[in-house]
C-alpha cells in the first residue's frame, strides 16, 4: 500500500523534508491551505525531489463561506454547480486549468459530502466525471470524490447504490473521504470501519483504484481490503476528515497544540509527560519504535534523559508520524488476502498487550489510546473476511 | 380450454403434426409436459406453457437461448403457439431427458450426495457461464428447473427464456407488481423488481440456495411454509448462513455456496464464468 502526505496546515516545509528522506512520493495539495500560486511552486518542488502531486478540490461544502476556499477561481458560484451546465463547465474548466498548471499526475473530480446516499447526490459526482471527459480529460486519469458524512458511512440499506454507482463511472478509481462518527480521533464504531472496508473492497474488485484521504494510522487496516494509497498529514484535521472545516469562515486552525509522540507498534500517541512517566516505571523502551522501523525523528526520547527536558517538539513529532506511517504503509499489504490480514491480527494483539500492561501503570494515550479501538478493528476484519474474504483471497494478486 | 388445466392430446396432436404418441407426463400452473415422438427427432417432450403476455417475444427468446447450444441445455428443436381458444399457448419441442428433476431428488431424500452436489454445480454453472457469454440470464434456476440423469452422468438446466415471460400466479395480490419469481430461490433484486439490476448474478443467487438446500437439506427461505411473500419476506431480511458440511478439504465449496448466495449482488462472484473458475480450482 502506497502512502500520501495530506496537505493542511504548515506542511510545506514537512512536505519537501519527508518526500526528499523518502526520495519520493505524493502529497495531496489542499486549496484550504494553499493559494494557487502556492500549489504551483510546491508541485514543482515535490517533483523535482522525486514526488507528485494531486489536487484534492474539497469541493464537500459548496455553500461555504470559508475565506481561503472561496477565492479560488474554481470555486462555484452556484451550490448546487452540478446542476448548472454552464456553471459546472466553468467550475471543471477552471480545476483543469489549475491541475495542469501544478502537474498533478492524476485528477481528483469534485463532488460534494454526502449525508445520506441518494442517486441524485450520487449524480452529482459522475456530473463532474462527464465534465471532465467532455474536456478531453481520460477517465483512466480521474479519481472521483466519494466524501461521505458519517451515517452515511454507516447505513447499509444504499451500499450496493453506492457500488453500482462507482463501478458505473468512468475513472481510474475514488478519492475516498469519510467523516469520522462522533467526532472520535480513533474509531471505536465498528460499523463504520466495517462499511468503509466494504467500500474499498468493492470498488477494487470492480478494477477501480481507492485513494483513502484525511486518514490517521487506524486507515492500516485499509489495506486488509486492497486500498491502494491511504493519505495523512500532520493536525487531527487532516488525519480526519472534518466536513465542519470545510464550510466554516476562517476557523481557528489550532486551538490545542500539545505535542504527541507516535508509538507505531502500539498504534497510540503519548504526551509527553506519559513518557516520563514510563521511564520512571523502567518501561520507557516499551513506547519505543521498534526495529525494524525507523524513528530516528523520535530518537532523541530515548537517549537516556527525561523526555520532557528534550528537545522534540511538534515538527518533530510530525515528522516522526508521518514516517513511521510511511513505513507501516509499505508493509501493510502481504502476498496474499489471508496474510495481510494475519499481519494487522498480530499488530493488533500485539499492541493490545503492551497497551494493557502501561495501563496497569496509567500510561495511556488519553484520547490517542488504541485500546478502545482494538475491537472495532478486529470486527471489521473479521466481517470483511466473511463477506469478501474468499473473493478477496483468489483475487488478491489482480488486485 | 382452462389454463388450469393440460390440454388433451388429441388437440395436441392436431396442432402440432411432427408429433404422435403424444402422453401427459407432468405438470400444473403454467407448465404442462407431454412425451411423444417426433417424426425426425424421435422420443421428444413436448412443453406447453399458459399465461404468459407476449408469444412472439418469448419465441425470440428462446431462439436466442438455441444459440447456447450447450450440452447442459435440453435441445430445442421446435417452437409455436396454439391459438384459437380462450388464451394462448406456447409450446416446444426438446430433447427427451431420461431421469428426474432435483426437486425430486431432494422431495424424496433430502440431502444430495457429495457426487451429485458435484455434477449439479459443474454442469449449471458451465451453462451459466455460457449463457452469460450471450448476455442471458435465466432467471428461475431452482431445483425444479434442473433435470439430472438417470445414472448421474450429466445433468440440465430447463426452461431457458421461459420464465421472464410468465405471470407466475402464485404470487399473492400484495406482490402481483412484482416480475416473475420463485419465491425462496429468486434473488432481492429480482424480489424488488430492480430489472436493470438483473444480471447473471441473480442466477447465482439462485444457484446458491439451491446448492444449500443440496448440502444441508433444507432451504431457510421456503422451510415451513409455502406462502410466496413470506419467503420472499425471509429472502429480503437475511443471508443464508454459510454451509456447515464441508465436501472438499479446504472448505472452500462452502465459501463458494456462501458467497453466490450473499443478497447483495455485488458480494457475489462478479461473473458466471468467475464462479464456474473458482468451482474447477476447488480440489477433492
Amino acid at each position: 500500500m502506497q502512502f500520501a502526505l495530506q496537505f493542511g496546515h504548515g506542511m510545506m516545509k514537512h512536505s519537501r523534508v519527508l518526500v526528499r528522506e523518502w526520495g519520493g512520493g505524493s502529497v495531496i495539495l489542499s486549496p484550504r491551505d494553499l493559494s494557487a500560486e502556492q500549489m504551483v511552486k510546491l508541485s514543482a518542488d515535490i517533483t523535482d525531489l522525486g514526488g507528485f502531486a494531486l489536487l484534492d478540490p474539497q469541493l464537500y461544502v459548496p455553500d461555504c463561506d470559508h475565506a481561503r476556499l472561496t477565492a479560488h477561481s474554481f470555486w462555484p458560484q452556484i451550490p448546487e454547480y452540478w446542476r448548472d451546465p454552464a456553471e459546472l463547465a466553468r467550475v471543471m474548466g477552471e480545476l483543469v486549468r489549475l491541475n495542469s498548471d501544478v502537474g498533478t499526475s492524476q485528477f481528483i473530480a469534485p463532488a460534494p459530502l454526502i449525508s445520506a446516499i441518494t442517486e441524485d447526490l450520487l449524480q452529482a459526482a459522475n456530473a463532474s466525471v462527464e465534465e471532465l471527459a467532455r474536456l478531453g480529460v481520460r477517465g483512466d486519469k480521474v479519481l472521483a470524490t466519494v466524501a461521505l458524512a458519517s451515517d452515511a458511512v454507516r447505513n447499509e440499506d444504499h451500499a450496493e447504490l453506492l457500488s453500482d454507482a462507482i463501478e458505473s463511472w468512468d475513472v481510474a478509481g475514488i478519492y475516498l473521504v469519510a467523516e469520522h462518527p462522533s467526532s472520535e480521533y480513533l474509531v471505536t464504531d465498528p460499523m463504520w470501519l466495517a462499511r468503509i472496508l466494504d467500500i474499498v473492497a468493492g470498488a477494487r474488485l470492480t478494477g477501480k483504484q481507492v485513494v483513502i484521504g484525511y486518514c490517521t494510522h487506524q486507515m492500516l487496516i485499509a489495506a486488509a481490503a486492497g486500498a491502494n494509497t491511504i493519505a495523512s498529514g500532520t493536525w487531527m484535521n487532516v488525519r480526519s476528515f472534518p466536513p465542519k472545516k470545510f464550510a466554516e469562515r476562517d476557523e481557528e486552525e489550532i486551538s490545542r497544540r500539545a505535542t504527541w509522540y507516535y508509538a507505531p507498534h502500539l498504534l497510540s500517541e503519548y504526551k509527553k509527560g506519559y513518557l516520563d512517566i514510563a521511564r520512571n516505571h523502567s518501561k520507557l523502551s516499551a513506547l519505543q519504535t521498534p526495529a525494524p522501523l525507523d524513528g530516528r525523528f523520535a530518537a532523541v526520547l530515548f537517549s537516556g534523559a527525561q523526555p520532557t527536558t528534550v528537545d522534540f517538539g511538534e515538527s518533530d513529532a510530525f515528522r516522526h508520524y508521518l514516517h513511521c506511517l510511511w513505513q507501516q504503509t509499505a508493509t501493510a499489504r502481504q502476498n496474499t488476502f489471508r496474510e495481510t490480514v494475519q499481519q494487522h491480527e498480530q499488530l493488533l494483539n500485539a499492541a493490545e498487550a503492551t497497551l494493557r500492561d502501561l495501563h496497569k501503570l496509567y500510561i495511556v494515550g488519553q484520547g490517542r489510546d488504541f485500546l478502545d479501538s482494538l475491537d472495532a478493528n478486529r470486527a471489521a476484519l473479521a466481517l470483511l473476511t466473511s463477506t469478501r474474504g474468499p473473493i478477496l483471497e483468489r483475487e488478491w494478486s489482480s488486485l | 380450454m382452462a389454463a388450469a388445466h393440460a390440454l388433451a392430446p388429441a388437440l395436441l396432436a392436431a396442432q402440432i403434426p411432427a408429433l404422435s404418441n403424444i402422453t401427459f407426463v407432468t405438470g400444473g400452473g403454467q407448465k404442462f409436459v407431454y412425451r411423444a415422438d417426433h417424426a425426425t427427432h424421435g422420443p421428444v417432450a413436448l412443453k406447453v406453457f399458459s399465461d404468459f403476455a407476449d408469444p412472439q417475444r418469448t419465441q425470440r427468446e428462446i431462439e436466442a437461448v438455441k444459440s447456447i447450444a450447450c450440452a447442459h441445455v435440453p435441445t430445442i428443436y421446435e417452437t409455436g403457439v396454439i391459438t384459437g381458444g380462450p388464451k394462448p399457448y406456447l409450446w416446444l419441442v426438446e430433447e427427451w431427458l431420461a431421469g428426474d428433476t432435483l426437486r425430486s431428488r431432494l422431495d424424496a431424500g433430502g440431502a444430495q450426495s457429495d457426487a451429485v452436489i458435484h455434477l449439479v454445480a459443474r454442469d449449471v454453472l458451465f451453462v451459466l457461464s455460457e449463457a452469460e457469454k450471450r448476455r442471458i440470464v435465466h432467471r428461475d434456476v431452482k431445483p425444479e428447473n434442473i433435470f439430472l440423469a438417470t445414472n448421474n452422468s450429466k445433468c440440465w438446466l430447463l426452461d431457458f427464456g421461459i420464465a421472464r415471460h410468465l405471470d407466475l400466479t402464485t404470487i399473492t395480490a400484495a406482490g402481483a407488481g412484482l416480475g416473475p419469481l420463485s419465491p425462496g430461490y429468486a434473488p432481492p433484486e429480482q424480489i424488488q423488481n430492480y430489472k436493470d439490476k438483473l444480471d447473471c448474478r441473480a442466477d447465482l443467487f439462485a444457484l446458491g440456495v439451491t446448492l444449500y438446500e443440496c448440502l444441508m437439506g433444507v432451504n431457510p427461505y421456503t422451510d415451513g411454509t409455502v406462502d410466496p411473500g413470506e419467503r420472499m419476506r425471509r429472502t429480503l431480511a437475511r443471508d443464508l448462513p454459510r454451509p456447515t458440511r464441508e465436501i472438499d478439504a479446504g472448505g472452500q465449496f462452502g465459501d463458494l455456496v456462501h458467497t453466490m448466495s450473499w443478497r447483495r449482488p455485488s458480494l457475489r462472484p462478479r461473473t458466471a464464468a468467475k464462479a464456474y473458475e473458482w468451482l474447477r480450482s476447488i480440489g477433492p
